[in-house]
């Protein structure tokens, strides 16, 4: 591949419709919000009542799998694109960072780094790379990942690991390599009231002899996260590193309509890295309009997990294969 | 290093040293200081690292790139002395500089 830019590639696109599609709102933020949270509500509330057969565990295993889609909804809230209001953006980034098992600080600057430097495994390290940037071991922490509790056994590469280490003040790598000094004892408090609340969800269920604090508020990250790490491993896997052009490191797929929503539609994920202050809901629009100057999107996720799977297995015996993607404009030339 | 200060929207000022080669953005991320959101990182996709130059420093800066000027369009009140933070790369020269940050970015 040829490509190598100094600074990162940014699609054509006419200023005007960029700032209209820029435009925030309110009300949209919150119609998307009462929906999520009113499914959460409603699976919870079907778990509840079935208590005591099979179908508790059916509905505990879609409210889990609700509830893991906190994670775009952190992640739209950490870019502000929520809402219009910055109070709505940063209390539902608060609640979203807690129900995704990431802790809020850590998360904002790995995540300022994630964009200015996606995908890289040189210095600075983006260490929002799936499982590190160990490519032998990518497909076993795919697996860790997607079947549920198995992260319990293998709890020191769990993100709530980190948490722990960081609220005894560990320096971890990333805190060392992310985190400004000034913040660092921000994320420690951070930490700390994340172990406290922990604490006190295991607390509430033994003085109630009941699992239902732990299967709300703490477990639903272990049994129910398989669908949304299906759904965002595809982000960048088997991509090229190093590079900046995020039509080569990011990938654009198509959804449907539910899983579209759940994951506030970040499968133009491309999209949004090149154009990150375009709320998730103008995010289809603003595809269709450079969709002529990106690789093909992926059609679903087993077109995308076509092409991930056989690249993971290769990148096992050899670290430098990535997928080719194919850009128009270079085509054209 | 250059010390550059930054005034926030709440009155407080910051001066900080900033090695060179980093922008003004990272100084700002790198100390903590509110403000500066740096929603793409430094790639010059968006406009929510947005400051304002003091005057008398405007001529001293490097000049705008193509697509400053579009990105800046759609930065929360733009004016005459807006910069992109990202945008500006720290060396002795811009020794003493001072930004304001606007009261919220794009």
């Amino acid at each position: 591949m040829e490509v190598k830019l100094d600074k990162w590639h940014k699609c054509k696109v006419d200023i005007e419709v960029l700032k209209e599609l820029s435009k925030k709102s309110d009300i949209k933020g919150l119609q998307h919000i009462s929906l999520f949270f009113g499914l959460l509500i409603l699976t919870g509330t079907l778990a509840y009542l079935t208590w005591g057969t099979w179908w508790s565990v059916f509905w505990f295993l879609v409210y889990g799998n609700i509830y893991s889609f906190s994670n775009p909804l952190w992640h739209e809230t950490g870019h502000k694109t929520a809402f219009q209001s910055k109070f709505l953006n940063e209390i539902f980034y608060y609640i979203s960072s807690y129900m995704a098992n990431f802790e809020p600080i850590r998360w904002g600057y790995t995540h300022f780094v994630h964009h200015g430097n996606t995908y890289s495994t040189e210095n600075p390290f983006d260490h929002e790379i799936e499982y590190g940037n160990n490519l032998k071991e990518t497909p076993k922490g795919l697996i860790i990942n997607i079947i549920p509790f198995l992260d319990l056994i293998f709890f020191k590469k769990h993100i709530s690991y980190e948490i722990i280490q960081h609220a005894f003040g560990v320096k971890t790598k990333v805190m060392e390599e992310c985190i400004p000094e000034k913040a660092q004892a921000k994320v420690i408090f951070s930490s700390r009231i994340y172990v406290s609340i922990w604490l006190l969800i295991i607390l509430w269920s033994i003085v109630t002899s009941s699992w239902m604090p732990l299967l709300y508020f703490l477990l639903p990250q272990f049994y129910g996260k398989t669908l949304h790490k299906l759904v965002a491993f595809t982000q960048h896997a088997g991509l090229a590193r190093n590079i900046k052009d995020h039509r080569f490191s990011t990938r654009e797929m198509y959804l449907n309509p539910i899983l579209s929503f759940l994951y506030w539609k970040m499968e133009y994920h491309l999209t949004h890295h090149m154009f990150p202050t375009v709320p998730s809901y103008n995010l289809d629009k603003l595809h269709h309009y450079i969709k002529d100057q990106l690789p093909k999107p992926n059609n679903g996720l087993i077109d995308a997990y076509r092409e991930i799977i056989p690249a993971l297995i290769k990148q096992r015996e050899d670290t430098s294969h990535f997928i080719k993607k194919d850009i128009p404009q270079l085509q054209n030339v | 290093m250059a010390k550059i200060t930054y005034n926030t929207h709440d009155n407080k000022t910051h001066t900080i040293e900033v090695q060179n080669g980093l922008t003004v953005m990272e100084g700002a991320v790198q100390n903590d200081i509110p403000g500066i959101d740096a929603d793409c990182g430094g790639g010059m996709a968006c406009a929510t690292c947005h400051v304002y130059v003091n005057d008398e420093w405007l001529d001293k800066l490097p000049t705008k790139e193509d697509g400053e000027e579009d990105m800046l369009d759609m930065a929360f009140e733009p004016k005459q002395n807006s910069r992109l933070s990202c945008q500006l790369t720290v060396s002795d020269e811009l020794d003493g500089l001072v930004v304001n940050i606007p009261s919220k970015q794009a």
